[in-house]
């Protein structure tokens, strides 16, 4: 047999290992059976390997399935699910928490920013100028530092409040796309 | 949603029957099914993922499989074949599909009404 399509070959193999060696073996003959059908169909091997595609995916999906067939927990399973994430794409593992935490923070900030706004504001026209005086608001740029009055915090609080919040709302978006796309591609095993 | 997601949604979902339906007709190997259902466009899948299906049914004893030599040059084949279990499954499938296209038909007859009634 044509050196690639063993290569091929010993590629699946390489990523089913977290399968038991019986189901790994029985596997990749069935696949040299393909090819060798092929073959004697006067197929080239170039042509074999480009329909057999990449043997990431095919493993994969081999993978994929065999996480969906058992649901029972052993340490095999565990060892199948890792291989199936690390082939998936670690990408989505430090992708998400980190759309996730910017979701909450944007948020967080986008609803306290108008609040302490308006407090001061309240607090300031109403003569509780301790309260007014405990909440600040301002722009800080390296050792620059303006320090706002009650009145202009009020619609400045509010505007920047309400750019953080669609920031917010944009992040979360994001992180329930891409749940959503992972789930996808997960089903599409 | 496009139409070729909804294709490639069709398809996940029949595949299963469609090859249950293949081996119930007579012993048959993974690159012949794949081959036949090449056929048909809207069932045509890869060994991607036909292998891995075969291999699913296989342990849900669905299916059965054995190896078998074949004439000289050809390679030994592993050819699947229907078990009890599978024949009742594919029996319940075809129930169900019978109620799918008639609830389909039903709600197609209900749209044209107008025309149809005449």
């Amino acid at each position: 047999m044509e050196k690639a399509l063993n290569n091929y070959l010993e590629t699946i193999d390489r990523y089913l290992r977290p399968m038991p060696a019986s189901e790994r073996v029985d596997i990749v003959k069935e696949i040299k059976s393909e090819m060798q059908e092929l073959q004697s169909a006067g197929k080239a091997p170039e042509e074999i390997l480009s329909r057999l595609g990449d043997p990431k995916v095919l493993a994969k999906a081999y993978l994929g399935e065999s996480i969906a067939k058992n649901s029972k927990f052993s340490p095999k399973k565990v060892g199948t699910l890792i291989a199936f994430y690390s082939l998936a794409g670690t990408a989505w593992v430090c992708i998400l928490p980190i759309t996730g935490i910017l979701a909450i923070t944007f948020i967080l900030c986008g609803l306290m920013l108008p609040l302490g706004g308006i407090v001061k504001f309240m607090a300031s026209t109403l003569g509780f100028q301790a309260i007014a005086d405990a909440i600040h608001f301002g722009f800080a740029f390296g050792e620059h530092s303006w320090e706002l009055s009650a009145v202009a915090a009020l619609p400045l609080s509010i505007l920047f409040g309400g750019i953080s919040f669609f920031a917010g709302w944009g992040s979360w978006r994001l992180s329930l796309w891409l749940t959503r796309k992972i789930a996808a591609i997960k089903e599409r095993i | 949603m496009n139409l070729d997601d909804w294709k490639s949604q069709i398809k996940r979902g029949t595949l299963e029957f469609s090859i249950l339906l293949m081996i119930e007709k007579k012993q048959r190997y993974g690159y012949e099914i794949i081959s036949e259902l090449e056929a048909f466009p809207i069932l045509a899948a890869k060994e991607s993922t036909i292998y891995p299906l075969l291999r699913r049914l296989l342990k849900e004893n669905f299916l059965s499989s054995f190896w078998q030599e074949t004439a000289e040059g050809l390679p030994p084949r592993k050819y699947y074949t229907i078990t009890e279990k599978g024949h009742e499954y594919l029996h319940s499938m075809k129930e169900e599909w019978q109620s799918l296209l008639a609830a389909i038909d039903t709600l197609k007859g209900e749209e044209n009404h107008g025309e149809s009634a005449e």
